[in-house]
């Protein structure tokens, strides 16, 4: 079996690009994907310690992040189309009314 | 209850919020004028009902702390709260005094705009101020000095002069903030009474019944636990009376007010609410951090008292001149009350008294002159005496009542104060002398005013300077009634608060003896 | 005719009458003048009615009282709304209701035609009532009552003609209205400690005791004052009673004129005549006086109060005398002469000699009220001159009253047989022989010389040489005006016949109230006391002949309006500081009120809004203002930044979890 800490070392680095791909990125659907990115990469360590642990409560835990990040993907979505709608940009340094 | 069954207290209270109350039915311009005046003119029955009452009972039956007419629901019993109100020695004058002088500002005031509003905020400030005087549990106490805050904000706010929004702004935050520390001590005296004698009250008889018997008492304070408590209450009070140097709110708020006297009516009002707050509870719940605080109050007060004079000298507005002048007379007062003895105490209620009525008429005294001619500046005045000769010998009588002139309110209250801080074993002859400067220099500050408005050549067009009218002068003539009659017999103020002001004293002196 | 003491009420009554009657109810001028002579002449006859009660044996009690009403009564602080009336009283109540009275009457006349003359015979009656008040209180609060009283009137009668932008000799009556009342209040603090410390040690105000109040008096137990003292921390410790009596003679300096206090006399000119008559000769001015008459027995304790009294008695006499040499103006000559004269009554009071200085008081009272009731006549005479340059050679044009002022004039100087030559020998004598002290019996006799110099010139000046000015036609006044004058001239005349010595009169029937050692008149005494006269009248003689000599004949020619006194040649810069009270008034000027003015808009305009409010009230509230602006940079709505501040912040919380453990 590939030892599990392969696993985790490959979502740490798929988290750590997904974090500097949403701290980075000016595109709102590129955050996005970094967002979903950041969630499989969990989703990735879960099935591995799943597996390693022979626990399948792992795997329906996956499951939960699946479907949090289909909904949230939803709603996110939704709020980027509307925002475009108005302001004609995914440049999200352009959308800074919500200031102090 | 009182002997009628009848609790005359919360229907003197209440009455002017009813009118208030009412103010949302009634359309019409004047019947508004009408409902506020007989809602509050109905309150001043009611208080007067409730003095007499009480001067029966003085002559009749002298309980040792003298006769109070109590009355008591229970509110949330599980907390300690209830609704007492109460009126004794100390509280009587003050709480006549208010609901003599709120007819006087609902009377006075013009508004142009929503003038319904108007009396509603007046007359709700009334019940607020009636209630502070009469509250005897803690919290309700805390409720009603609050509540006072909201319509003086408002009224100063909405009809106010060109900066009536920092004005109103400042007071508020000023005051409020002074109240948050009396929270914390009200808050705190509840849990350490809690904790020592098992009953959980903010009923103020009961904590002071508690605090009472010197080495004996129930509840014992340590001197750092006490000071912390008099701090908390002290500091809310200072500000309420615009003591040196937490005054500043007060220039502002006057010169801010409404020119038609009412609001200044109604401050005046909040102030004498800080002198009986100060003997109240620092003076009636914490004696030995009174006594322990009472030089360095003693010293603040002696310079409010030269520097409020001194201020007023070269003030420009009348109305500011008569905010520093109160500074002042309150400062004179404070240093009564923290004479620590009968006469002190006894000097600071009349002043208290006296301030209220002296500086209101004076207060409605301006408000005819900037009614009048437009203006508050002395410099821009002059000579008016010889076109009005009524107006200027009534204002006369009143710049020498807020002078001391003997004969006249304000020399009774000064005496007696100069003599219980004389006698003081807190302060004592040095505070005195210093203190009496500020009799020679009130006297130049309001006689100079006197002299540039009303004597000299004059300035203003000659028609615009007639004497006033009957309507404007009843209000001031009916006033100058008790500056006089107090000035030659004051014992009628004196004698209903001696037993309860004398318990005090020897509470105090109590507290000298077992440190 | 025990019953019949509380008529000694209505001596101040019927004046307070006249005062409400005047100001409320009287419109016409005619009617006020009337009523307010009634009232003060029904008071002379109670006054007269009370002395008849008070010397019959029926009595037995040595003064009359009643009291009204218990004014205050805290606890123990007990004081009554009362009036006594003994010798003493009797004196003062003679003075204030006779001499007050003929004022009242003279007003009438002299006021004719003024612009608000009831008002005037208000304050007039108010005056005489709050007087009378002081003077018959039987605590010292009361009489601080009818001492601020006499304040206020004295500020509403020199404010007479308030919007008159300036009066002769250039004063405005608003500004010296306010000028006296704010003096006399610095005095009036000083009073207001002493009553403080004389309560707080003796339990009461009262003179004497009161059955009815249950208090004692204080003036019988001075003694117990004795050995208290003020701690006063470095500046080691003072004896209590000194402290009182040095109070007290702060309170004396302010109301009777004394150096520093008087400057606010001269100014008072501003008033009308009678009103300088009244008040600031024969009356309140003399409240200080009695003031120490009253609370001799406080004096007598306090030996280092009485040097200070001397002191500024004899500083004052002398200071004053040299300034009324100098003065232009016909009234402010008379006013600086009543500050100098005061000065005797203060230093015979100081000296202990109280019947000197009362008796000094009365005759003083006559001649000056006398003087300027006679320059009144002559102002209206002139057609409203008060310059002395303006006159001249009133002598021939207006007889009557030459006649009249040059009694009262060598009353003032000292010439025998006058009053005032007899009060004021009084007073040398007793300092001489009676508290042995010659010094202080020389200085007066300078004084003595200097006064009748500026009498004399002032005689030359006015009905001497050629009458100056030609715009008006001098003419005397009319009997309203003329009457009074002669009755006091009169008494001038006769008054010394009250203490004669050898016979004493005053001083005997003062000696139950003042309990002063009788003169012994031993052959030595006799002597001494016909030399000191002899000599006295000799300078006063001479000094008067020079200074009248010098005015009628020297410089008659040179006197003109607007120019200098000719012997500022001789003098310079002496004669000028006298002519301006020797720089007091300027001194006040420049180093108090322009100074307190100063620190006024100081503290106003920088100290109170910008420190006090500026940094501790608004403060606070700007640094919030500040702290929050400084946070917000941390809500920019920039995404990104927010994204940071999530991960940032798990990172911190996780790592604090997982190092934890």
């Amino acid at each position: 079996m590939i030892p599990t800490t392969y696993f985790v070392m490959l979502s740490a680095v798929l988290f750590t690009i997904g974090v500097v791909g949403v701290l980075i990125r000016r595109n709102a659907l590129v955050v996005f994907m970094s967002i979903e990115l950041m969630l499989n990469s969990a989703n990735l360590a879960l099935v591995a310690f799943a597996q390693a642990r022979q626990d399948v409560g792992g795997q329906v835990l996956v499951f939960f992040v699946i479907v949090v990040a289909a909904a949230e993907v939803a709603v996110g979505l939704a709020l980027l189309v509307a925002i475009f709608h108005t302001k004609r940009t995914t440049n999200i340094d352009e959308i800074s009314t919500l200031r102090g | 209850m009182n002997s009628f069954g009848i609790p005359l207290l919360s229907i003197a209270t209440w009455l002017p919020a009813i009118g208030a109350l009412l103010m949302l039915f009634v359309r019409e311009r004047s019947a508004q004028r009408l409902v506020a005046l007989v809602a509050s003119l109905a309150a001043l029955v009611a208080a007067l009902v409730v003095a007499v009452l009480f001067f029966q009972f003085l002559y009749v039956s002298a309980a040792a702390t003298g006769p109070q007419l109590t009355e008591q629901i229970g509110w949330v019993p599980t907390w300690g709260l209830t609704y007492t109100l109460t009126v004794d020695g100390i509280s009587l004058w003050f709480f006549v005094l208010t609901a003599f002088m709120m007819p006087f500002a609902i009377a006075a005031t013009r508004a142009q705009q929503r003038p319904d509003a108007n009396y509603a905020l007046l007359l709700l400030l009334e019940t607020g101020i009636l209630g502070t005087f009469l509250a005897r549990d803690l919290i309700l106490f805390y409720a009603f000095f609050e509540f006072t805050l909201i319509p003086t904000a408002l009224l100063l706010g909405i009809w106010g002069g060109a900066e009536r929004n920092r004005a109103a702004t400042k007071f508020f935050l000023y005051t409020f903030a002074g109240s948050v520390f009396m929270l914390l001590s009200i808050i705190g005296l509840y849990l350490v009474h809690g904790q020592q004698t098992g009953t959980y009250t903010f009923d103020y008889a009961a904590i002071a019944a508690s605090l009472n018997g010197g080495a004996g008492a129930v509840l014992k304070l340590d001197p750092a636990a006490e000071r912390l408590l008099f701090g908390g209450f002290f500091i809310a009070f200072a500000i309420k009376i615009a003591l040196w140097p937490f005054h500043t709110w007060m220039p502002l708020l006057h010169s801010q007010t409404p020119a038609d006297g009412s609001v200044d009516i109604s401050a005046v009002l909040l102030k004498v609410i800080g002198g009986y707050g100060l003997i109240r509870f620092t003076l009636g719940l914490f004696p030995q951090a009174a006594q322990w605080a009472a030089p360095a109050i003693g010293v603040l007060a002696v310079i409010g008292i030269l520097y409020g004079a001194w201020v007023a000298y070269t003030q420009q507005d009348m109305k500011a001149l008569l905010a520093y002048s109160s500074v002042s007379h309150l400062s004179f007062v404070v240093l009564g009350i923290y004479a620590l003895n009968a006469q002190g105490i006894s000097g600071a209620i009349i002043q208290l008294v006296n301030y209220g009525i002296t500086t209101s008429a004076l207060f409605l005294a301006v408000a005819v002159l900037e009614g009048r001619f437009g203006t508050r500046r002395p410099r821009d005045l002059g000579g008016l005496w010889l076109v009005m000769p009524a107006f200027g010998a009534v204002t006369l009588t009143l710049v020498l009542a807020s002078v001391g002139l003997p004969g006249l309110n304000g020399f009774i209250g000064e005496f007696t104060i100069i003599q219980g801080a004389w006698l003081s074993s807190a302060l004592g002859w040095r505070f005195v002398g210093v203190a009496v400067i500020g009799v020679i220099l009130a006297a130049v500050y309001l006689l100079t005013m006197f002299k540039h408005v009303f004597m000299g050549s004059l300035r203003v067009e000659q028609s615009n300077s007639v004497d006033i009218s009957r309507e404007q002068m009843l209000p001031l003539a009916l006033l100058l009634i008790p500056i006089v009659v107090i000035g030659f017999y004051p014992n009628l103020i004196f004698d209903p608060i001696q037993p309860i002001v004398q318990q005090i004293s020897q509470a105090l002196s109590l507290a000298v003896a077992s440190r | 005719m025990p019953q019949l003491t509380w008529i000694i009420a209505l001596i101040p009554f019927f004046p307070l009458l006249g005062f409400l009657l005047n100001a409320f109810l009287i419109r016409n001028e005619r009617q006020a003048g009337l009523v307010a002579s009634v009232m003060v002449a029904l008071s002379f006859v109670v006054t007269i009615a009370s002395m008849v009660i008070l010397a019959s044996p029926l009595t037995g009690q040595p003064r009359l009282s009643v009291m009204l009403w218990e004014w205050i009564r805290i606890g123990s602080f007990r004081v009554s709304f009362g009036f006594v009336f003994d010798q003493l009283t009797a004196v003062m109540a003679l003075l204030i209701t006779g001499v007050g009275g003929l004022i009242h009457v003279y007003s009438i006349s002299y006021m004719r035609g003024d612009i608000r003359p009831v008002r005037y015979f208000a304050y007039l009656n108010l005056f005489v009532a709050a007087m009378l008040i002081l003077v018959m209180a039987d605590n010292l609060l009361l009489l601080f009552l009818g001492w601020e009283g006499v304040g206020l009137c004295s500020f509403l009668l020199i404010g007479h003609w308030f919007e008159r932008h300036s009066v002769p000799p250039g004063i405005v009556p608003a500004d010296a209205a306010v000028k006296a009342f704010v003096v006399n209040r610095v005095g009036d603090a000083a009073l207001l400690l002493a009553m403080a410390a004389i309560f707080s040690r003796m339990g009461s105000l009262n003179f004497f005791p009161n059955q009815q109040l249950g208090v004692p008096g204080y003036l019988e137990r001075a003694g117990e004052l004795a050995f208290t003292n003020l701690d006063l921390g470095t500046f080691g410790a003072i004896g209590l009673i000194s402290a009182i009596t040095f109070l007290m003679l702060i309170a004396v300096t302010g109301k009777s004129a004394q150096v520093p206090l008087y400057i606010w006399l001269p100014d008072a000119m501003a008033g009308p005549t009678p009103v300088s008559a009244l008040i600031h000769a024969a009356t309140m001015v003399t409240a200080g006086v009695y003031l120490i008459a009253r609370n001799h027995t406080l004096f007598a304790n306090a030996g280092g109060t009485s040097g200070w009294i001397v002191a500024i008695g004899l500083l004052t006499a002398f200071l004053a005398a040299t300034a009324a040499a100098t003065q232009w103006d016909i009234k402010r000559v008379l006013a600086f002469s009543t500050i100098s004269q005061l000065g005797y009554m203060v230093v015979a009071v100081g000296l202990g000699g109280y019947v000197a200085g009362m008796f000094h008081l009365l005759t003083h009272g006559l001649f000056k009220a006398l003087l300027f009731l006679a320059a009144g006549a002559i102002i209206h005479g002139t057609h409203e001159s008060q310059d002395m340059r303006k006159m001249g050679g009133l002598k021939d044009t207006m007889p009557t009253t030459f006649r009249v002022y040059l009694i009262g004039a060598l009353a003032l100087a000292g010439i025998f047989p006058l009053a005032g030559f007899w009060s004021k020998d009084e007073i040398i004598s007793h300092a001489w022989f009676g508290a042995q002290n010659p010094g202080a019996a020389i200085l007066l006799m300078l004084t003595s010389g200097v006064t009748a110099f500026y009498v004399g010139r002032q005689i030359a000046l006015v009905f001497y040489g050629k009458q100056r000015d030609n715009t008006y036609h001098a003419h005397e006044p009319d009997s309203t005006m003329r009457n009074p004058l002669l009755i006091l001239a009169g008494l001038t005349i006769i008054g010394g016949l009250l203490n004669i010595p050898g016979l004493h009169f005053l001083a005997t029937y003062l000696n139950p109230v003042l309990e002063e050692r009788e003169v012994v008149y031993d052959t030595g005494r006799i002597i001494g006391q016909v030399a000191l006269a002899v000599v006295t009248l000799a300078i006063v003689g001479g000094a008067g002949y020079v200074g009248w000599y010098l005015y009628a004949k020297t410089f008659v020619q040179r006197i003109k309006l607007g120019k200098d006194d000719p012997l500022v040649r001789y003098l310079g810069d002496l004669w000028r500081g006298a002519e301006i009270g020797w720089g007091f008034d300027w001194f006040y000027q420049r180093i108090v009120i322009r100074p307190y003015r100063e620190v006024s808009l100081f503290l106003g305009d920088v100290f109170d809004k910008q420190g006090i409010d500026g940094m501790l009230v608004d403060g606070p509230g700007r640094l919030v203002g500040r702290m929050a602006q400084s946070l917000r940079g941390a809500q920019s709505g920039f995404i990104r930044s927010y994204a940071l501040m999530f991960l940032v912040g798990v990172v911190i919380v996780l790592g604090y979890f997982v190092f934890r453990s």
